[in-house]
């Protein structure tokens, strides 16, 4: 499983959001991206989602992205806030997400949300969940059909100490099945402890990579 | 994948846009079968009053409910001179599901639509179950519609004795009040018509309010429905489609008015055009 980017550029509305990036990630290993607001990490997860068209070529395991294939063929991601169906649980949430590939059943779901520190039979809908929870829920959606790739921004925003560790749990268990993890964190310390190699963005350009 | 399972993706897709952007907003359906009941209403009692006053033949029906609802406006000519109103009985009807269809696609994309694109994986799957939303979207406003119009004709046949839910007639001394007509009779091709016209029209406009939705924002789907409204009501052209939402403006009561086969021709182009043009802006937007 590899993601190789070549020469990918963004421009919107006549500013570089991606300048010439170069990368390349491979399966079983978590990257971090480092940056200031702005400096292009969203922007560059949303290019490997497939949600923005970029020049240059993003190749997945030997398609290429937007050429090939609209979207990643196995992808979970969470970008900026999740956003669910106020009136339903988490469970149900996730079930009718889930039902548009029907790949995974019940079990698989509850597994998620377990993971995730939620309580599949919790009968709050997601209205009444805290930020927390409802950035646990995101991670879960991302999760829950075990992809190859797994995208999260941020996402222990919100999230008290367990929900912290246990975004560590999960990273460990992904990428010990081969996934490739991509994420972005303000919290520097917690970002260098959870990543196998620190990409630095600045102004939409790579500035280094730190394994 | 295949192409037949991505057709089941799709569909599926589809049931999550109806559980999200109909079932869950079950309250906008239910305001438009009270509005429909209010104002069937209003119109029974006008209608028995008239009955009670003039004549003492007929009963006030289902149909001349509906043909009631759908009445719109008389033809507008400039060189009469007359100041340009447009009728709130035409307006409301396009309002209030220019409302319905404009708040949902673009909001849904910026929020769990994004995940659920993800999981078609396909951009003119998700595109094409957007737009069968707002087909069946359109299909349950007007059952909303007419279940308000026979609920109250309904309720009314037990307490008015000028008022028959089970007539399958109409009453054509209160059709000649609503139309202006001097003939005993309407063939069956009017009240074809008045089913048939307004849920083409209506396909037409939201199809249409949907792509300018995605292409220049929700509030210029807004604007477009109610200018194509207003420029309908303005010219009994045909290519106008409100004209279609008018049944003052069909052939039958105005001779001058619209025919049923080109008004179909016209909205049929016009939801085609709306849904491959949005699908080309579509393929092609950031999602961000």
């Amino acid at each position: 499983m590899y993601i190789d980017l070549k020469n990918v550029t963004k421009k919107l509305k006549g500013s570089v959001v991606l300048d010439d990036i170069n990368l390349h990630f491979e399966g079983g290993k978590v990257y971090g991206l480092k940056g200031k607001n702005g400096s292009g990490k969203t922007m560059l997860m949303r290019a490997i989602c497939g949600l923005i068209k970029t020049k240059g070529t993003i190749d997945i395991n030997g398609k290429i992205l937007g050429k090939d294939m609209s979207f990643p063929e196995s992808i979970g991601a969470l970008i900026e806030n999740p956003a669910f169906i106020a009136s339903y649980t988490g469970k149900k949430n996730l079930s009718v997400l889930a039902s548009i590939q029907k790949k995974i059943g019940e079990e698989q779901i509850c597994e998620a949300i377990r993971d995730v520190g939620l309580e599949p039979d919790d009968k709050r809908t997601y209205r009444k969940y805290s930020l927390g929870m409802k950035q646990r829920l995101g991670i879960a959606a991302a999760i829950m059909e075990n992809p190859d790739i797994i995208i999260l921004d941020e996402p222990i925003n919100a999230l008290d100490e367990s929900g912290a560790l246990q975004v560590r749990e999960i990273l460990k268990k992904h990428k010990e099945r081969g996934a490739i993890i991509i994420l972005a964190c303000h919290d520097t310390e917690e970002l260098e402890y959870l990543s196998d190699e620190i990409i630095n963005i600045y102004e939409g350009k790579i500035t280094s990579k730190v394994s | 994948m295949g192409e037949l399972s991505k057709l089941h993706v799709m569909f599926n897709q589809l049931k999550l846009h109806i559980r999200e952007g109909i079932i869950v907003k079950w309250y906008l359906f239910l305001t438009v079968m009270l509005v429909s009941f209010s104002l069937s209403m209003v119109y029974i009692f006008i209608g028995n009053s008239a009955i009670e006053r003039y004549s003492d033949t007929q009963q006030l029906t289902f149909l001349n409910v509906v043909a009631y609802i759908f009445r719109g406006m008389q033809e507008y000519n400039p060189a009469e001179g007359k100041e340009f109103i447009i009728e709130d009985n035409y307006l409301i009807w396009n309002v209030m599901l220019a409302i319905i269809v404009g708040m949902y696609p673009l909001r849904n994309l910026k929020k769990m639509g994004k995940i659920s694109l993800l999981q078609v994986k396909n951009r003119l799957w998700w595109w094409l179950s957007i737009c069968l939303w707002s087909v069946v979207t359109v299909f349950l406003y007007y059952v909303m519609v007419y279940i308000g119009a026979f609920v109250a004709v309904f309720l009314m046949t037990f307490i008015m004795e000028n008022v028959n839910v089970f007539s399958s007639g109409f009453d054509i001394f209160l059709l000649k009040r609503v139309f202006g007509i001097t003939y005993d009779t309407v063939p069956v091709i009017f009240w074809i018509k008045i089913f048939v016209l307004p849920i083409c029209a209506s396909l037409a406009i939201s199809g249409m309010q949907v792509a300018l939705s995605f292409l220049a924002g929700e509030a210029v789907g807004y604007i477009s429905v109610i200018a194509v409204c207003i420029i309908s009501a303005f010219s009994m052209k045909p290519i106008w489609i409100g004209n279609c939402m008018m049944a003052k403006r069909y052939i039958e009561i105005n001779p001058n008015g619209i025919g049923m086969a080109i008004p179909i021709i016209i909205c049929l182009a016009v939801w085609i055009v709306s849904v491959s043009a949005g699908y080309i802006y579509f393929n092609n937007k950031d999602i961000l």
